[in-house]
């Protein structure tokens, strides 16, 4: 096999080795001790803490002048069924003064209630709105916290890794009645419109 | 006057045959009864030509199909592609595209219908007043496309009647437009009285 | 080196910003007169916008709530696109995730392309060779002037000039047979992948591009001229849907939307990715955060994504376009024919796919609309755990009712246009 070329990296930011390190130095002088868990992973370094911590440490990041992370870029879930906390809510933030980016983590299960950071970055809210809709963490202290991409009645949060995406199957020879157009699909099969259309 | 016969086809009263079998057989005479080329000559002089009703009301319908907005995803910007300079969708007829839907009498569905939208698709559908035609645009409103999951309804057939597919993803405009010719000869081919089923 | 801080970071209204020359200042208040302010908000009257509407841009719900003319409040409905993408992530290969990205933010179909390849070259440390990264910059250079053309031609449209519609799309159409050309598909070209590109580009690549940069100015001069110093249009768009740079920044705006406020912040500066600090380029900057700063942002980034590919073009160096890693990149034709390991890599390469280790990544590119993120999550099989695509439509959105607090009801189309949204990308 070819030797890989060497990685080339930018040039007008920090060095990867330090993206996110301005947080979890922040963090872990703000916070009670222990309560912070920082580790370096590819060039960026990833907090861990608790979900009471979050508000403060939000705030915290978002207004001290050594860190100004203002610009709130997302915040999304990862699911870990097998764990005891199987979600794993992560935050982004970005300082344009520093040019750096904070990635804040919260391990969380199905109760536990993480408080909302609609109040500190508007842009929260409606992630935290899709986090709910698609996984069903919910956030206490949001001023609307309902489904955002999914209709309203939508029963199951389809992110979940125990929740199985289905359309409909492909039409094989052996279930060739799916292939047919609606108009000429078996009364059975879902879809036939023969008969949906009363007309007068 | 037509009556069906068991198996659906149409059968004339015997009188309107032979009618009809006798005017084929009838010889012109010079200069007392006209051939049919005469006739026809004659009326094109004096600006007349004979057609049926129904020819008529299909060619003012499909001349000028007023398409309802309603594009969706990655299809409506194609849509938007044919209907500009290079692909006229003037040239048939269809560049009115309305905003509403009570005075569009073609819906063209261009793209992916989720779930929250099925009931909006058919709330609009049934504004529309008659008579009126849906095409469906693309993969996705054909078929699901290549999202076969829980998000999108496979296959805008499901809400709508279709009267043309058209498969791509997106499709060209050209397919576009052939959809479109396509859905003018079947108006041509409908009967003016007949209900769609 | 950190970039100059933002010059409003503080919170300074708009109204306080010194003005350019020339551009009268209409404060909010100048567009008609104040009645009584209503006391609650069970006066308003509820007026529906969308989801099947003219001027939403697809299909967007706006439910606003009015006291006469004036938009009290704006609430947005979404949703009624979502497709379900990042689920459809999780139970394709990293291979066959690339068409499903075209489909995201449709306008510009291989930026999303782009971010997903650079998003998972970086779970595999990969780096692409020079002529890989270059083609890989013109594409999405093209394809970003292809967005703002669809951008201004039904911005134009909505308030009311059509021709610029058409003028749009005959420049839009050259970009597309380019695109055709090298690709085989007009938009959803799928052509930037994992480790490279989908193919080398044709001969005739090089004289399309060049003719097309050639008169491309000429055509921007020509929208300009209709548009830019037309007194409706300034009437119109001037002072409208103003939000500061920390509201702005609070709710993640990126972008035009967050330029146009005067934050100097773009990706390609910032966080350079695949060769753009080797191209000459001006990032333009807005003053007072209104729909004409927004306008006049994008005009000049065409202008400047006309410039890059010109660079480009001229510079286009020889040599392969996609890695030499065959365990990502498929082996060329030839190869397979004599070396068995080569077949082998063919094979696995198209039944299974790569696997890029354990871990997760952000990367983010910017897109026309703005910051295009990826959190991939790889747990060393061969398709992303999970893959969460930061639209930067879904943050700006989230900022109109911010905009269009206290305007004209007949304004917010252009507020809404104005911040040039897809809903492929708000829904997914």
């Amino acid at each position: 096999m070819s030797p890989k070329p060497p990685v080339r990296r930018s040039k007008t930011g920090p060095t990867p080795a330090e993206k996110g390190k301005r947080a979890s130095q922040l963090l872990r002088r703000r916070l009670p001790a222990g309560s912070v868990e920082a580790h370096l992973e590819r060039g960026q370094w990833k907090v861990s803490l608790a979900p009471e911590h979050l508000v403060e440490a939000a705030s915290a990041l978002r207004t001290e002048a050594s860190t100004l992370y203002e610009m709130a870029i997302c915040m999304t879930c990862i699911d870990w069924p097998e764990r005891d906390l199987r979600f794993d809510v992560v935050y982004l933030l970005r300082s344009l003064v520093h040019n750096d980016l904070a990635w804040l983590s919260v391990a969380a299960s199905e109760e536990t209630e993480i408080p909302s950071l609609a109040g500190i970055y508007p842009g929260m809210e409606w992630h935290e709105r899709e986090c709910f809709d698609l996984f069903g963490i919910e956030f206490t202290g949001h001023p609307n916290l309902t489904r955002i991409l999914l209709p309203d009645d939508w029963e199951g949060h389809p992110l979940r890794k125990d929740y199985v995406s289905f359309g409909e199957p492909v039409a094989f020879t052996h279930n060739i009645e799916w292939a047919l157009s609606a108009q000429d699909r078996p009364e059975y099969l879902p879809g036939a419109t023969r008969g949906a259309v009363e007309r007068p | 006057m037509g009556l069906r016969s068991a198996d659906g086809g149409l059968v004339l009263p015997e009188r309107v045959l032979a009618a009809r079998a006798g005017a084929a057989k009838a010889p012109a005479i010079p200069g007392v009864i006209p051939s049919e080329q005469e006739l026809a000559d004659a009326a094109a002089q004096v600006g007349v030509f004979t057609t049926t009703v129904g020819k008529v009301i299909a060619w003012g319908r499909y001349s000028s199909l007023w398409p309802a907005l309603f594009g969706l995803a990655c299809c409506a910007i194609e849509m938007m592609g044919a209907s500009n300079a290079r692909y006229d969708l003037s040239r048939f007829g269809a560049e009115v595209f309305r905003a509403s839907p009570r005075q569009a009498d073609m819906m063209i569905v261009a793209g992916r219908v989720s779930q929250k939208m099925g009931p909006v698709l058919r709330q609009i559908y049934d504004q529309m007043p008659d008579p009126k035609w849906v095409i469906s645009m693309g993969a996705c409103a054909s078929c699901g496309g290549i999202f076969n999951n829980y998000a999108i309804i496979q296959g805008v057939d499901k809400v709508v009647p279709v009267d043309v597919y058209i498969p791509g993803c997106p499709p060209r405009p050209e397919g576009l437009l052939d959809a479109v010719i396509k859905l003018q000869k079947k108006i041509a081919a409908t009967p003016v009285s007949s209900v769609r089923a | 080196m950190a970039i100059s801080p933002p010059p409003v970071g503080d919170g300074t209204p708009p109204e306080q910003i010194p003005r350019q020359e020339g551009i009268p200042r209409l404060a909010p208040q100048g567009r008609g007169e104040f009645l009584d302010k209503i006391e609650s908000a069970e006066e308003l009257m509820e007026i529906n916008m969308g989801p099947q509407h003219p001027s939403t841009h697809g299909v967007l719900r706006l439910v606003l709530g009015l006291d006469g003319e004036r938009v009290r409040s704006c609430r947005a409905d979404i949703g009624y696109l979502h497709t379900g993408f990042e689920k459809s992530f999780e139970s394709h290969i990293y291979q066959q995730c690339i068409p499903l990205t075209d489909r995201m933010d449709y306008l510009a179909p291989p930026m999303n392309n782009l971010g997903f390849a650079l998003a998972a070259e970086e779970l595999l440390d990969l780096e692409i060779p020079p002529r890989g990264q270059y083609i890989r910059v013109i594409v999405v250079e093209l394809s970003r002037i292809a967005s703002h053309l669809v951008w201004l031609g039904t911005h134009a449209l909505d308030l009311g000039a059509t021709t610029v519609f058409m003028y749009c799309w005959r420049e839009r159409d050259r970009i597309l047979d380019i695109l055709e050309w090298i690709s085989g598909v007009r938009m959803m070209t799928s052509f930037i992948r994992v480790g490279g590109l989908m193919a080398d580009v044709p001969e005739e690549f090089v004289p399309m591009v060049s003719a097309f940069t050639t008169d491309f100015q000429q055509k921007v001069d020509e929208y300009e001229g209709l548009l830019t110093s037309n007194p409706i249009w300034r009437q119109r768009t001037i002072g409208l849907g103003v939000i500061s740079a920390a509201d702005a920044l609070g709710f993640g705006c990126s972008g035009p939307t967050l330029r146009g406020s005067g934050v100097p912040y773009d990706i390609r500066r910032a966080h350079p990715y695949s060769s753009y600090d080797h191209f000459d380029f001006d990032v333009p900057i807005g003053l007072n955060g209104d729909v004409y700063d927004r306008y006049l942002i994008r005009v000049r980034e065409m202008r400047e994504s006309c410039r890059i590919v010109d660079q480009a073009i001229k510079a286009l160096p020889g040599g392969p376009t996609n890695t030499a890693d065959r365990k990502v990149s498929l082996p060329p034709r030839a190869e397979i024919d004599t070396s068995m390991e080569s077949l082998i890599h063919h094979f696995k390469l198209t039944t299974e796919g790569f696997r890029p280790p354990q871990g997760s990544i952000y990367h983010a590119i910017e897109s026309p609309r703005g910051e295009l993120g990826f959190l991939m999550v790889s747990d060393g099989g061969n398709r992303p755990y999970r893959c969460k695509v930061r639209a930067p439509s879904f943050s700006n959105l989230s900022a109109l009712h911010r905009m269009v607090q206290d305007e004209l009801v007949a304004d917010a189309v252009a507020v809404v246009g104005s911040i040039d949204i897809t809903l492929g990308d708000v829904d997914r």
